[in-house]
């Protein structure tokens, strides 16, 4: 049967909840100094909408092991066609994923991300056009600095993805400063052209050495 | 450690819900973690090879968060 692998861990760390996706068990794979843990399903829904239930669920499973130690999340869903794959896996990764535990150990991840809020007129030209986007990306390169200045003597690393118009922060705090990472988002004086949401605290996957295309890793 | 809250979303400037929504948690679990790429071959009950695009399934998912997203603008 399937497997779906939900995230890696020290062997030692606990398993957080009971029930995966779909209601399987969830499950731990232990090799040396890492274990797997995954839970075996049938097949994933059609759906989206139950597509989307299920994810959430797969969300659930890794704050609970977040909760409970260091993990390094996969994206959802990563599938194996049977455990003795997925200890290959584990196997020949084995070296990388060790690292990364270290590398993110008592570390929490936040996004912050920045949006303009400039709606209404639709742009008359095509200079107004460009004069608009260069003023948004202004706001929110401006809003970027305030956040790294912010958290400055707190961040360890950050990813940067940009959109138009927008951009997503992910920064890698430690875990004992998460309180003090909230508490100063929550005494920020908001800025008049930009509006910011900050998520978090969780798993820090966007610090965990993949797939960072379009990402600026700093 | 210590177990840690559930994520939160403090928003700065107006607007916005406090709560992480269903948005949030998809792109969450999309664009976060470590990425297995290729697709899989599954062999059930021994006799039937299945074969899963992981892509299809990444598909299926993006098309429900799209839809979700559509309805909150």
């Amino acid at each position: 049967m399937p497997l779906l692998l939900y995230y890696v861990s020290a062997p030692a760390a606990p398993i957080g909840q009971a029930e995966g996706v779909c209601g399987s068990p969830l499950k731990h794979s232990e090799l040396s100094d890492l274990a797997a843990c995954y839970s075996e399903i049938d097949s994933l829904p059609q759906d989206p909408a139950k597509l989307a239930e299920e994810a959430v669920r797969f969300f659930r499973v890794q704050q609970a092991g977040f909760a409970a130690g260091c993990i390094v999340p996969f994206r959802f869903p990563s599938l194996f066609p049977d455990e003795t794959l997925l200890r290959e896996f584990l196997l020949s990764q084995s070296a990388e994923l060790t690292r990364t535990l270290a590398r993110i150990n008592a570390m929490s991840q936040f996004d912050i991300r920045i949006s303009t809020d400039q709606p209404g007129a639709t742009p008359q030209s095509g200079t107004q056009y460009l004069r608009s986007r260069a003023s948004q990306s202004a706001a929110v390169a401006k809003a970027e600095s305030r956040c790294r200045t912010l958290l400055a003597d707190i961040a360890r690393d950050w990813v940067v993805r940009h959109g138009p118009a927008r951009s997503t922060l992910h920064v890698l705090v430690p875990r004992s400063e998460e309180q003090e990472t909230a508490d100063r988002f929550r005494a920020l004086v908001p800025p008049s052209d930009c509006r910011l949401v900050i998520l978090g605290p969780w798993p820090p996957g966007a610090f965990v050495g993949t797939d960072t295309d379009g990402a600026n890793h700093d | 450690m210590a177990a840690k809250p559930e994520p939160e979303v403090i928003v700065v400037g107006e607007g916005g819900d406090s709560e992480v929504s269903l948005l949030d948690i998809l792109d969450n679990v999309l664009n976060s973690g470590v990425v297995i790429h290729g697709s899989l071959v599954i062999s059930l009950a021994g006799v039937d090879l299945v074969y899963v695009g992981l892509n299809a399934v990444l598909t299926s998912v993006e098309t429900a968060r799209k839809h979700l997203e559509s309805k909150q603008t």
